[in-house]
């Protein structure tokens, strides 16, 4: 039996954030655990942070045609997955279309422009909506725009699960891929931020309203809501001996995905939802608990979330290293779960984060990491994971 | 070998009726569902037709969460699935809770949420619960059904525009075929939504009064609502079990056009790659199909592209294949018309009776001919393939097939 058949390995990624669009810089301020800066008002009155993306020139990558009715979460995912194929060096004027896939994560991109459609049309009339802007009504427009752009017709799927979408959109893109539905699939999460979706995050509690400083830091026992952030992270998933095949340099390998729900709002039951979705993951993934060498966590500071999340941890992983990247890059949302997964490509190749950029502040700098785990937990009672490990 | 899977299930609410009998009967009657709309002010459009679900409240299905604070898709979804559910008779605890996921599409979400919220504003009022906003995320269409029906496996919502619930379809029968669950409730859901039809209507698309797929001087399309869901298991659980089959969802396939943003392929290439994947998945040979469910919108750019993909696929056997459009009766569900017609195939070959496409006059002559017009076919129905598309040149095509009964 051929052992390489069903693994399938990451070739490429690229990312838009609020390091500019360079993961190694994002992958900088990650491993040494930068916090963004305070933000003020115009009456120098501290308000919730919010990671904005920033040093990003859609144009010096896409060009100028065509970019006009896009929205940034449609530029930033364009560019996130250009550069990740570009960093898989393939060139998409080459490659097979009907084999070349799409996954895209995102929760919340049709929201500015239903709203605003829905309140011009009651306001001033239906007739005063600009026909432009009608495919960036619908959550799946950046993953449509990306299509075209790249000439993606193996599929095009958006997945909209809340904070787990990222992770799940990685699953969703293993079993694609393994069900031989295409060669090469570009999977990328995004999301912007605009008014719509400060409303959102305002009128839904998940901001915080004082302790600004404090908020939005993962486990952080004083920490009342999220810090948001924007941006896009992609990779470009092969079978392992399709990239082999073309003389790829592969990166990682992704090793397994599996979800859980919880369907009671019971701390108990969650935490048995969270150890057994980490559990599978690991199972399906050949792997033991005791082999996981780094955990990145998709806590965001929201109290009752990450106090299960920790609590799991705790129980299924006492002694393993917890990273969590949205004390830096903010809570992405869709987007989230792609981020986890480039900063533990970068992980296991660089090797080395500083101790204090780990939220078990006991630990030591870590200095070998073969083997990570992604988790991501909803707030209605998802909770998502996803196995990366080392090439070998 | 990969994994056969078993419908067992069905739960469909819709502007014809709802519950799968009601449903049936008012679909193979040719009963057209659309007329004014009701749940918002239309007098600002040029036109007022859609089509509503106005026999069963939906939110009377919902026993955990608080219905007021759940959107119109949400409730739609979990009444559809708690239909389906109660339909597939599963023995408690047959399946681990943790063995049985969710899968569910949904194009627009929760948008009645934020409708609602905008005119509680326009009257003054700005004291609207959190979690009423919270629920507004697409996430909680699946996650609803979870709740309701108490299960653990994954609980995914899909997003693909008007091929949602396909997708959703498809997803599940992945996590099947790979052991990550034992059964799965799929489907798709999305309620009538005022910005929705604002799109549709600036987009010159929507027919003043009927939906006419395939015929020379049809209009447009007609924007609706609905839900469906389907409970699929492992084939050989299934019939263990002694369960109802329905049918066997065969396979599927997908593709993208990467044409347009939201006209389709005007060659339909994007509908005939996902048509050919989706036989080939089911290992089915094309003239064993017997019944087309086509996307059928009844707009003149969708309705040429299809006919022409269809052609493409079939060739001269075409015309031989009947393809009708329910859509003519129920108008446009969005993202949850693919999960509604799946049902609509399941219950055709369950039954051996093709639904029709009502409001068929002159046929176009560049669309497919054997359009089962305007009365429903009693026939043996062994394989039967239903197409969606999308904004986007999203494409989905699933393969039902007869189970020996």
């Amino acid at each position: 039996m051929n052992q390489n058949k069903d693994r399938i390995v990451v070739t490429g990624m690229g990312t838009v954030s609020s390091y500019g669009v360079d993961d190694k810089a994002l992958w900088s301020a990650i491993q040494n655990g930068v916090l963004p800066p305070m933000q003020t008002d115009v009456d120098s009155k501290e308000v919730p942070r919010v990671v904005r993306v920033n040093q990003f020139e859609a144009t010096e990558f896409l060009g100028k045609k065509g970019l006009q009715f896009k929205q940034y979460s449609s530029l930033y995912l364009s560019v996130a997955s250009v550069l990740a194929l570009n960093d898989a060096s393939i060139d998409i004027e080459s490659v097979q279309s009907d084999r070349l896939g799409i996954v895209v994560s995102t929760n919340y991109i049709g929201l500015k422009m239903s709203s605003k459609f829905d309140k011009t049309s009651i306001t001033e009339g239906p007739k005063f909506v600009s026909p432009m802007q009608t495919p960036n009504t619908v959550v799946n427009s950046p993953a449509s725009y990306l299509a075209i752009r790249i000439q993606s017709r193996a599929f095009n799927t958006t997945i909209a699960s809340g904070f787990c979408a990222g992770l799940d959109a990685l699953g969703y893109a293993i079993s694609m891929l393994k069900k031989k539905n295409a060669d090469t699939v570009v999977v990328g999460g995004t999301e912007e931020w605009n008014d719509e979706i400060e409303w959102y995050y305002e009128n839904a509690g998940l901001l915080p309203k004082k302790d600004f400083e404090k908020s939005g830091k993962a486990f952080h026992p004083e920490s009342k809501g999220i810090m948001p952030g924007e941006g896009s992270a992609a990779v470009v998933l092969e079978r392992y001996e399709d990239a082999v095949k073309r003389g790829a340099t592969i990166l990682g390998e992704l090793v397994s995905w599996y979800s859980c729900f919880t369907p009671t709002e019971s701390s108990e039951s969650r935490i048995r939802g969270s150890i057994r979705c980490m559990d599978t993951a690991i199972q399906k993934g050949h792997e033991y608990n005791k082999n996981i060498d780094l955990i990145i966590s998709g806590a965001n500071g929201l109290p009752e979330q990450d106090s299960i999340e920790l609590h799991a941890l705790n129980q299924s992983f006492p002694n393993t290293p917890i990273l969590g990247i949205k004390n830096t890059i903010g809570e992405t949302s869709g987007a989230g779960g792609l981020f986890q997964l480039v900063s533990s490509i970068h992980a296991i190749r660089n090797k080395k984060i500083a101790g204090h950029a780990l939220l078990n502040s006991s630990s030591n700098e870590l200095n070998d990491i073969r083997t990570a785990l992604l988790t991501g937990n909803n707030l209605s009672g998802a909770t998502s994971a996803v196995l990366v490990k080392e090439f070998i | 070998m990969k994994k056969r899977i078993a419908v067992t299930g069905l739960g469909v609410l819709s502007p014809i009726g709802s519950g799968q009998e009601q449903f049936w009967k008012a679909l193979i009657s040719g009963e057209v569902g659309t007329s004014e709309i009701k749940s918002f002010n239309t007098s600002l459009f040029n036109v007022n037709c859609g089509g509503e679900v106005t026999d069963v409240d939906p939110a009377a299905f919902i026993k955990k969460l608080n219905p007021e604070m759940l959107g119109r898709t949400s409730q739609l979804a979990v009444a559809a699935s708690c239909m389906a559910w109660s339909d597939a008779s599963l023995p408690p605890n047959i399946y681990p809770k943790h063995r049985i996921g969710v899968c569910m599409g949904s194009s627009l979400g929760n948008s009645s949420v934020l409708e609602s919220v905008h005119d509680m504003q326009i009257r003054g009022e700005n004291n609207i619960p959190s979690d009423y906003i919270l629920n507004s995320s697409l996430d909680t269409v699946a996650n609803s059904v979870s709740i309701e029906l108490g299960l653990e496996g994954p609980s995914l919502t899909i997003s693909t525009a008007c091929t949602s619930g396909n997708n959703a379809i498809s997803l599940g029968m992945n996590l099947i075929q790979e052991g990550d669950v034992d059964a799965v409730v799929v489907g798709g859901a999305d309620g009538i939504s005022r910005f929705c039809y604002t799109v549709f209507h600036r987009l010159g698309a929507m027919a003043q009064e009927l939906c006419q797929p395939f015929t020379k001087d049809r209009k447009g399309m007609i924007v609706s609502e609905g839900a469906a869901s389907l409970v699929l298991e492992d084939m050989e659980k299934a019939k263990q079990r002694g369960a109802t089959i329905y049918a066997e969802l065969a396979g599927y396939g997908l593709s993208s056009d990467a044409y347009h943003l939201t006209a389709p392929h005007p060659e339909g290439m994007g509908a005939a790659l996902a048509m050919e994947r989706a036989i080939e998945d089911a290992h089915v040979e094309k003239k064993d199909i017997s019944y087309i469910s086509a996307h059928g919108t009844g707009t003149k750019a969708n309705d040429i592209s299809e006919s022409l993909a269809i052609y493409s696929v079939f060739g001269e056997q075409t015309d031989s294949i009947p393809v009708s459009s329910i859509k003519s009766m129920l108008g446009h569900a969005m993202g949850a018309s693919s999960a509604i017609e799946a049902v609509a195939c399941t219950l055709a070959i369950f039954h051996s009776v093709i639904p029709p496409t009502m409001n068929v006059t002159e046929l176009d002559p560049k669309c497919v001919k054997n359009i089962v017009p305007n009365r429903a076919i009693h026939q043996p129905v062994d394989v039967a393939i239903s197409n969606a598309f999308a904004f986007g040149g999203n494409i989905s095509t699933i393969v039902l097939k007869g189970v020996t009964r």
